[in-house]
Parts: C-alpha cells; structure tokens; sequence
C-alpha cells in the first residue's frame, strides 16, 4: 500500500488518524505500532517472509542494543560487528541475489529462483545500523522501551520511502509529543500537496519517460530524447520529493517533525551541491557513518570519497549502471573537489549550464540498465557521436504538445519561490480551497488509472 | 527486562504467527487454484484460424487482391499509431488514435495526416478505398466477447455500406509477451487467442479477409519478450517490417468470386 492510492486515503488514513485522536496519549504510541504493523503486513501480504524479517530485524536490534548499552560487557566491538554484518547479509540477499544469478547465468547452469525486495528493507536497515553504531559510539543511550523502538523503525510515514530518521532526531518525541489543531492541519496540507507533486505531476511525467522506452531509443529523435530524459529528471524528483512531503506531513499529523530530504535540488551549481539537497538525509547517513570513520577529509579522501559513491550506486539498485552511475558522480564531485569547486562557485551561469548536463546524463545512466540501449540513448543524446535521423521526424512536437504544461509546472516548482509564496499563504479559506482541488483531482486520476506510469490503461 | 517489554514482545510474536498461518491458507488456496488452471489449460483449443483458399489457375472463380498504397487506408488503435509513426508507409491514409475501439470508433474526430481532422464516416464520405485494413481488439479486451463481435460486425456493415468496393481486411490482434500474458488476467494470449478466432470468423473472403499478423514477432504463441519495453507494443523499429509484410501477406489474398 503506497500513501498515493485510493485505499491509504480513503480507508487507511480516516481509520487510523480517527483512532489515533480518539485516544488517550497513553496509548497513542501503541496505536501507532498497530497501525504500523498493518501497513507493513498489507505491504507485504504476498510475502509473509518479509514481515517475519522486519520483525525479526527489529528484535534483533533492540537485543543488542540493550547489551551494547551495559557499560560492563567487554565484547561490544563483537556484538555490533554481527549485528551489522546481520544487516549488510540480508540487505545484500535480497538486493544482489538476482543480479549475482543472472550474470552467474552467463558462466554456470544457475536454477531460474527470483527473490522480491521486501518494502523498506534500504531504509529500516539504515535506520537500525545507525542506532547501533551510535551506541556503541556513547552517542545515544539504547532505548529501554521495545515499544518505542518499535515505533522508530516501523513508523508508517517514514517506513518505506524515508526520510532516514536516526533515532537521536526523534528520540524525545517518541516518549513526549504535542500534537495541536495547527500541526494537524499543517500535516494535511503538506501531506496533499506532496500527493499532488506525485500523481498530478511525476506521474504523467513518467507516462512520457515510459512512452519512449516503449518507442525504443534506436527510433526517437535528439529533441525527443531531451524530452524524455528532462522528463524522466522531473518524474524521479517530483515522485521522490512528494512522496518525502507526504511522510513529513503525515509525521506532523502523528506529532513527529521528520527530517526535510530535499532542498531545491536542480538549482545546485555543483554535483557536491546537488547531493547537499537530494536525499539529505542518505547523504547525510553516508557521511555519518562511512565517509568520516572512513578517514573523512583528513586522509585517503580519493578513495573515501569512491567507497562512499559506488556504495551510494549500489544502495539505489542491483546493476552495472549503478556501479557506473556512482562512478560518474564520484568523478564529477573528485573534480569539483580538487579542480573546478572555485570556478563553478565564482561561474553561477556556467555552472548552471554544467548541471544541466551533469544531471541529465546521470540521470540517463541511473534509468537505463542496459548498457547496450545505455549507449544508444546517450548517441541520441549527441547525434554527433553517430545514429541517423529518426523515422519520424517531429515526434518531439507531438509529445511535446501534450506534456508542455508539465515541463512548465516541473520548471516552477523546482524554485524554492513558490514554495516560499505558499508558505506565506495566510488566508485559510484560500488553502481549504487549494488542498481540497489538488486533493479531488488525485482521487479522481487514482480511481481513473491516470496516476500509474506504468499501466496501460488504454492502447 | 520491563513488563511492558515482554508484552510487546509477545504481540510482536503473535503478528508473526498470524502471518505465518496466513501464508499457510494463501498457499494452500493457491495450490489448489493451480490444480484448477492445470485441468483448464489442457482442454485449451487450439489456435486455428480459417485459411484462405489457394488461387486456382484452371478456373478463375479466385481474383488476387492487390493492395495500391495511395488507396488503403489503416483503421485502429495505438498499434495502428505505431504503424502509421513508423511503418514508412507515406502514401496510406490512417484512422487511428491510441484508446479506439468497436464502441468508440463513430464518436472519434481525429486528424487524418493529408487530409485534416474528422469522423469515420466524414473520412468515408471523402474518399473511396480500395483496401481497408481494420486493427481493433484489445482496448475491448475486458467486455464480453459477443458484445465486442456485434459491435465489430455492425462496424463492418457501416463500412460496406460507405465503401462498397472496398476490400476489408482484418488484422488479428497482436499477441502479448509471455510476462503480461502470464500476469494479466484480461490481456494474456489467451483470450487474444479467443478473441481472433472469432475475428477470424467474420471473414467472408469475398470482401472480407482476416490476416493473424502474430506471424512475424511470435516466439512460442507470444510476443517475443526483445521486440518489447512494455510487454504489449512492438519497438518502433519494428513497423517498417511489419507494414510490409501486411502489405505483402494482402497481396497473397484472393477473393472468392
């Protein structure tokens, strides 16, 4: 169950938020692990196995917590080393065992065995790696409630798409939380709003990403592939970006303050910057506890700097594009870090122009993942590197023509200014009356079938 | 440990066991609703369309169609697009829009390249064809079939009253790959099988013909999974060869006097 369906709006939230006030504070930590625990198990209905290792996960972290805790255990180094090598295996199970079998395919005859990736395994593996290690760093005392711990790891709004929560963010919030009318109100609108970011404006963007791979790249012009891939950058961060205000808004509504995980990113003039204000806290995550214990700036920064980037290829997916895509924004950032950093900050208009290529391409290799059509999409990209004309010829006029008004709406909305304007906003009719339309014209695309990407609803 | 602890503990537990026993009963009912495909699947006909008779020399009750290009015209749906996109067919005109269907085909206004935006039966009334091909199908996947079929006749009828000396020619509907067919319970080979036979059906091969154009991309009754990004729709690099061989296979047709 994802937030941008009709049966988490409709059924879920009204069910559970109605239960959740109606109860004393006592117990509203014990609603919300219930509540929690429904979502995941509806997520993971066709894989009962995923539930069994979440719970299993969390057990299993609070145990060694505990001990981590008791200042006279002598093997702490021990304790934490299997609890995050426990971790790193069953994140890597699920995540590399397809891939590491089908590219053994190539070599031995391997069974046809397919493994799903159970919902939120990136992110509640984050989560509990980083309480550990903060114990056992004396940066935190482990929590002694189970309950609470539950809570942290399993909370609904940030349990499958983030924002990485460490558990010191909401440390007191999980014993002591206030929840006023305001908050509420304010939970809901930026809840709808990051709903309307999602199904009114990435998801037709991603129709347009999809209708060209459909195409096939051999076959579409240079403009329609700038189309497409500008199309494909706004889809990722709209889709991630709204999905990240749902979980804040839905956190404001339960009296949690989450982590913000984006800032304006496609106004960076730097991949340093971009990765500054995209997905803030997994890079925040990174440096916290890979790029710093790993020596930081202080030494061997080259080669922390490509632990941490092929690490961060590999987090996002199972493929070679992922190892190159890290690649390539580990290159880009090692020479902004020793070489051009100064320019691009001096250069504001040249920088912007570099970012735009930057983004796109890595972009291009993130989304593709086969190299071989890789290689094709970029050459459409640079018509100059080969490839002939496309057989037709205005394809970008006739896509273009349907999608102009969401390249506008993604142009305006990746500026911070509108968000600054609607911040300001302080008439409360005025944004009764623009939550509620952005709220029914989500509804009316979910129950239409507009809002997946994916689906072909028509042919 | 607190109290409070082994409570949750125990609750946590609990909702483990719940789901266990719950992926027990799924996989007991799964199993035996595999059991039920199995006996399906075996009493499964055979796709075998009515052939067209072999042209005799001896008598000449059998006349070849051939198809002029600058006389043809395409009528259906995104696949139709596809071709008319891609298939380098300049000198055909196209009724097509992604959507169309037997039951939505009269209310479309569509713009006809060459010739400007209007109805089917505007577009009919402008100008005599000689060949008509018609692609539709798989948007009406879902209704049922003799509905579809009426519709389909009645469109047939609608088309030989406008366009007499037209040839009609029937596209049977493009398979999908083995990964949607297997996955979808309405748009699986399955039911295109079904629905083509009936298609198949309707040809009279005096002015009415039906081609099964899964000919070409099929890999074992399905759409080959590398001719396709979304299991349904062929690469456009595909039209070309695909628009002549339909051009090709109507060129084979004969007409039964």
């Amino acid at each position: 169950m994802v937030f941008s369906s009709l049966e988490f709006i409709l059924l879920f939230m009204p069910i559970f938020f109605g239960i959740y006030y109606i109860s004393p504070k006592c117990l509203r930590n014990f609603i919300l692990l219930i509540g929690s625990l429904t979502f995941y198990f509806i997520g993971t209905i066709k894989n009962p196995e995923h539930y069994v290792l979440f719970i299993l996960s969390i057990i299993i972290d609070f145990t060694i917590g505990l001990i981590l805790g008791n200042k006279e255990f002598k093997y702490k180094k021990t304790l934490l080393c299997i609890g995050v090598i426990f971790h790193i295996i069953s994140l890597s199970y699920f995540k590399y065992f397809n891939f590491l079998i089908s590219e053994l395919r190539n070599f031995i005859n391997t069974p046809n065995i397919s493994i799903i990736l159970p919902i939120g395994i990136s992110f509640y593996t984050f989560q509990g790696l980083s309480y550990l290690i903060d114990i056992y760093r004396h940066k935190i005392q482990p929590e002694q409630s189970l309950l609470r711990y539950c809570i942290y790891i399993s909370m609904f709004e940030q349990l499958i798409a983030g924002p990485i929560v460490t558990y010191p963010q909401i440390n007191k919030q999980l014993k002591k939380r206030i929840i006023t009318t305001d908050m509420i109100k304010n939970g809901l609108a930026t809840f709808i709003f990051g709903l309307g970011l999602k199904v009114l404006l990435a998801n037709p963007l991603g129709k347009l990403w999809t209708q060209v791979g459909t195409i096939g790249y051999e076959s579409i012009t240079t403009q329609l592939a700038w189309l497409a891939i500008i199309a494909f950058s706004f889809q990722i961060y709209f889709d991630f970006f709204g999905y990240s205000l749902m979980a804040i808004g839905l956190g404001k509504m339960l009296g949690f303050d989450l982590p913000k995980n984006f800032n304006h990113p496609y106004t960076s003039t730097s991949m340093t910057d971009f990765w500054r204000r995209w997905h803030i806290t997994l890079g925040s995550w990174f440096r916290e506890y890979v790029y710093i214990p790993l020596g930081g700036n202080r030494h061997h920064v080259i080669r922390n700097l490509l632990i941490v980037w092929l690490l961060t290829g590999i987090w996002h997916g199972a493929g070679y594009n992922f190892i190159i895509w890290g690649f390539f924004l580990f290159t880009l950032i090692t020479i902004e870090k020793f070489i051009i950093g100064n320019f691009l900050n001096n250069h504001k208009f040249i920088a912007h122009i570099y970012m735009f290529f930057a983004i796109t391409i890595s972009w291009s290799i993130f989304a593709i993942d086969d190299i071989n059509q890789l290689m094709i999409f970029l050459n459409r990209l640079f018509p100059f590197l080969e490839f002939g004309p496309s057989p037709f010829a205005n394809d970008y006029l006739k896509y273009f023509s349907q999608y102009y008004i969401f390249f506008i709406a993604g142009i305006i909305l990746s500026f911070k200014q509108p968000y600054a304007l609607l911040s300001k906003l302080n008439n409360k009719f005025l944004i009764f009356i623009l939550c509620t339309a952005i709220l029914l014209a989500c509804i009316y695309c979910m129950a239409k079938g507009l809002d997946d990407p994916f689906l072909y609803f028509r042919f | 440990m607190k109290k409070s602890n082994y409570f949750i503990l125990s609750l946590l537990l609990t909702s483990v066991l719940c789901v266990t026993l719950f992926a027990y009963l799924q996989n007991l009912k799964v199993s035996s609703k595999c059991q039920t495909t199995i006996v399906s699947e075996t009493i499964l006909p055979e796709v075998i369309f009515p052939t067209t008779p072999e042209p005799s020399k001896d008598n000449n009750i059998y006349q070849p169609i051939n198809v002029t290009l600058n006389s043809t015209l395409f009528i259906g749906d995104s696949r139709t697009v596809g071709l008319m996109e891609y298939g380098n067919l300049p000198d055909v005109n196209y009724f097509c829009d992604v959507g169309m269907s037997v039951f939505n085909i009269y209310d479309k206004n569509i713009s006809v390249p060459t010739i400007g935006r209007l109805t089917l039966n505007d577009l009919l009334d402008n100008k005599q064809y000689q060949t008509i091909y018609i692609m539709l199908g798989l948007n009406e996947m879902g209704y049922e079939f003799n509905s579809i079929i009426k519709k389909y006749e009645e469109l047939l009828s609608f088309i030989t009253d406008k366009e007499p000396d037209s040839n009609i020619i029937i596209l049977g509907n493009l398979h999908v790959t083995d990964n949607r067919s297997n996955s979808d319970k309405i748009f699986n080979n399955t039911n295109i099988d079904s629905l083509n036979i009936r298609l198949s059906e309707l040809a009279n091969n005096k002015n009415i013909f039906f081609i099964d154009t899964n000919y070409l991309f099929d890999e074992n009754g399905a759409l080959a999974a590398n001719k396709s990004a979304d299991d349904t729709h062929l690469f456009a690099k595909y039209y070309e060869e695909w628009a002549n061989w339909i051009i090709e296979k109507s060129n084979t047709l004969v007409k039964e006097e």
